[in-house]
């Protein structure tokens, strides 16, 4: 059987919803890394980071025939990051340093933004997080992004030989990766 | 803005019941948390923890998948906020039986051809034999009932415009006269335009559902139009469902490839598309165009006799018993997102699907007349 690392992220929602586990595995192995850093990032405690990750996970498998997806998984997950994030905080109470935080914003006025933006700032937050995860961590995720796009589709379609889609793709992306960094994968996605 | 009120709108963001704008500040405030510095974490530390995290993961071994196999067919497990229902079941208590002095029938093959010049045949009620040759066409019923239509080599005027429509509780089948097959479910209806052999294209409009194998011609793509895609194919087998009260329109493809576009009155919306390969659906709603893996059984369970439920909400349910059946829905209760799973035959007369799903316990039903009055 072809190796799960090869399936893309919807591939592996469909198998998942199916009750495969080792797609599950396959997808807490993709987004382990760079889930847990972001959400260590906004709560400073590696305790609580694992209880997050570990709760999502778990969350994940128990209700997967249930699970819809408004955009894709990728985004899912760090939706569900933010909302277990802002849960924690009402938990802490009024006097955490989070309530405190959220206030000097207010007070300090700011810039309605709109989801777009917001979108944005938090694709360019993870590209810095990817960035700065340790090298072996850092590849399973990018390497996972390529297999999002379907060269069948775009060979059948332009009516070329899919190996040639391919090589035409990787060598693309090879130059992109190069020059713009992993913010070109994630805009693909979280667009 | 005091502390108070700050853990307030926390909380309300919590239950969901903040505004745009209170997101929107929350949202921003997430987004701009610094990062921590490098280094705050070591990599021994990060591998460590996702160990820790992925061994309190739940597990599963290959006897559970077996089990899930047997649990779903025996229908012996209840799905949280699902009912579930399956063919052939017996009504437990006679209390519980639904009360129908007289029951209601499902659809069958009707439909009505209307044809450029306005004439229109009742494809029930004719015989079999050449129904018309009038406005370019050449349309023969066969013993079975195969309804074929033909360019009428000796018309004096080019053909025009053909249009079948089925009712509710109608369905059909016909071919066209480029070879293509298509089978029309209820409530719908599909126009073509003719066309001469030095024509480029062959182009259909689509309301409700129906399923196609298109004849393969390389040289005359293949295109269906409903409100709010066109699709374009070379010869393929599809699945579209696009009634016009329905939220979403659905592409399923079963064989070959097609391209869908997403678009507005018959103009393609640039950038909205997406080319299908088989076994998968697209997905239209106002959000945009999703393509996703589709069930394949239950897309064409209408055309091969069945109602094939995947944990769909009452409201869509109804919705196309509503159509096969030909009745009104009346929801009292606030029902229609109760979801259900469960495989019916089409060919069942109305009472017997309803005491199905009454079975489940989630939901009753009263008949009167026409009508069908669902409540708790």
């Amino acid at each position: 059987m072809a190796s799960y690392s090869s399936f893309s992220d919807m591939e592996l929602t469909a198998l998942l919803k199916k009750g495969d586990h080792e797609a599950f595995v396959e997808i807490y192995n993709r987004f382990k890394a760079p889930l847990y850093v972001h959400a260590y990032n906004k709560l400073r405690n590696t305790e609580e980071a694992k209880d997050t990750i570990q709760e999502l996970f778990t969350k994940l498998w128990n209700n997967r025939e249930s699970l819809t997806l408004t955009h894709d998984l990728i985004s899912y997950l760090y939706a569900s990051v933010r909302n277990r994030v802002f849960r924690q905080i009402e938990r802490k109470g009024l006097e955490s340093g989070y309530i405190s935080s959220i206030q000097d914003t207010i007070q300090n006025g700011y810039n309605f933004t709109d989801h777009q933006v917001r979108e944005k700032q938090l694709s360019a937050i993870i590209e810095k997080e990817i960035e700065a995860l340790p090298a072996k961590m850092k590849e399973v995720f990018v390497l996972s992004r390529k297999m999002n796009l379907s060269h069948k589709e775009i060979a059948e379609h332009l009516g070329i030989a899919e190996p040639t889609v391919k090589k035409q793709v990787n060598n693309a992306l090879k130059i992109l990766r190069v020059k713009l960094g992993i913010f070109v994968y994630l805009i693909f996605l979280l667009k | 803005m005091n502390k108070e009120e700050v853990f307030e709108l926390v909380r309300r963001y919590n239950e969901g019941k903040c505004t745009e704008q209170e997101q929107s500040l929350l949202e921003t405030w997430y987004v701009n948390q610094s990062s921590a510095p490098a280094g705050e974490i070591t990599e021994f530390k990060l591998e460590q923890d996702l160990h820790d995290i992925f061994c309190a993961l739940p597990k599963s071994g290959r006897k559970m998948k077996l089990w899930y196999k047997i649990a779903a067919t025996a229908a012996v497990l209840l799905m949280i906020g699902a009912g579930y229902f399956y063919m052939g079941r017996q009504a437990a208590e006679n209390k519980d039986q639904i009360y129908v002095r007289n029951d209601i029938k499902p659809g069958g093959n009707s439909a009505v051809i209307t044809l450029g010049n306005g004439k229109t045949i009742d494809l029930n009620k004719t015989g079999t034999g050449i129904l018309s040759q009038e406005a370019g066409l050449l349309i023969t019923k066969a013993a079975d009932g195969q309804v074929i239509c033909k360019l009428d080599p000796h018309a004096a005027k080019e053909s025009s415009l053909m249009t079948i429509t089925t009712p509710r509780g109608g369905a059909y089948m016909l071919e066209l006269p480029d070879g293509t097959k298509v089978w029309l479910n209820a409530a719908s209806s599909l126009q073509y335009l003719p066309v001469r052999a030095k024509a480029a294209e062959r182009r259909v409009t689509l309301q409700g559902e129906a399923y196609f194998e298109v004849a393969k011609d390389k040289t005359k793509p293949f295109f269906v139009e409903t409100a709010h895609q066109v699709i374009k194919v070379l010869g393929t087998h599809f699945n579209v469902s696009a009634y016009e009260d329905d939220p979403s329109t659905r592409t399923t493809l079963f064989e070959g490839s097609v391209w869908v576009h997403e678009s507005r009155h018959g103009v393609k919306f640039a950038g909205n598309q997406a080319v299908l390969v088989p076994g998968q659906q697209s997905l239209w709603t106002s959000n945009g165009l999703k393509v996703q893996l589709a069930d394949l059984k239950e897309a064409l369970a209408w055309k091969n006799g069945y109602f094939i439920f995947n944990e769909e909400t009452l409201g869509s349910i109804m919705q196309k018993v509503s159509r096969w059946y030909n009745i009104d829905v009346v929801f009292k209760d606030d029902l229609e997102k109760t979801s259900f799973i469960g495989v019916i035959s089409r060919s069942k007369n109305l009472a017997s699907v309803l005491q199905l799903l009454q079975e489940t316990g989630n939901v009753h039903f009263k008949m009167e007349g026409r009508s069908v009055i669902v409540m708790k």
